[in-house]
């Protein structure tokens, strides 16, 4: 039988789009049914993986942004 | 006011054409992605400079770029190229740490079965997770305290929506890396919000 550490291994990978053989989605399906931890992990990596999706980019220092923006007229004001 | 550039070739025909602010658009745009990428690879010391030498290269090989892929990926390559290129003149050893201790393993008995299993949560959707505005500090923190190479795979994966195969020829990391990396990071925000479940606190 699947243990509970493959279930969860196994279940990440397919988050990330590894695709279970038809036996490996039975034996998943099979464990999910008798094992009630299993169950609750499987729906809070969904939640979690949902979660990470909303998650807002972290946004540069305005200061920063200008002077990159700066460096860059510069150079075309060198080349001109 | 920051011009909006929904059509890539727009933004391309501009850029070539000098626009200031098709310059100010792609900074305010690419910047923290691009920066991302310089870190996790060369580390945060030398990563602004990295970026900033990269916005000339793009400029400069803007009219030979092809559209094979976006421009944000072509972008992408361009920084990590020259990332890996002043580690190599700085003989900067490569890092390796984020493969780090995979805390969650220690939750499975020797059996491969739960010795912690997962509490239950209030939480039944992102939203209301998100919501919670002391959880979403907790997870902010959680995911500043992940090693550069973690962040910046995390982030290219779920903010900016890059494919596995982008990341990974991006970063110069392994298929199987890049897996164990995000499912490493969805565990340590998995326990953050347990950890907040049951204490209140991060």
């Amino acid at each position: 039988m699947l243990s509970c550490k493959d279930f969860v291994k196994q279940q990440n990978e397919r988050i990330d789009g590894v695709e279970p053989t038809l036996m490996a989605r039975m034996s998943l399906k099979m464990h999910a049914f008798i094992c009630v931890h299993c169950r609750r992990y499987l729906a809070q990596l969904k939640l979690v993986d949902a979660v990470s999706q909303k998650i807002p980019d972290s946004q540069a220092d305005e200061q920063v942004i200008q002077s990159h923006i700066n460096c860059i007229n510069q150079h075309h004001k060198d080349e001109s | 006011m920051t011009a909006n550039y929904e059509q890539e070739a727009t933004l391309i025909a501009d850029l070539i054409a000098q626009k200031p602010a098709a310059f100010e658009y792609l900074v305010k745009t690419y910047y923290v992605t691009l920066s991302r990428v310089a870190i996790a690879i060369a580390g945060p010391d030398q990563a602004e400079g990295i970026v900033q030498e990269a916005w000339i290269s793009i400029l400069k090989a803007l009219p030979k770029f092809q559209g094979r892929s976006t421009l944000k990926t072509w972008m992408c390559r361009i920084v990590a190229n020259q990332a890996k290129t002043r580690i190599k003149k700085n003989s900067r050893t490569e890092n390796f740490d984020h493969l780090d201790e995979d805390q969650f393993q220690s939750r499975f008995k020797q059996n491969d079965h739960w010795q912690e299993p997962p509490v239950e949560w209030d939480y039944s959707t992102p939203e209301q997770v998100l919501e919670e505005s002391q959880l979403k500090k907790c997870i902010a923190a959680t995911l500043k305290k992940l090693t550069d190479m973690q962040q910046a795979v995390f982030s290219m994966r779920y903010m900016q929506n890059y494919s596995l195969s982008d990341i990974c020829n991006i970063l110069d990391v392994t298929d199987s890396n890049v897996r164990v990396i995000l499912h490493r990071s969805r565990h340590r925000l998995l326990e953050t919000i347990e950890r907040f479940q049951v204490t209140g606190e991060c």
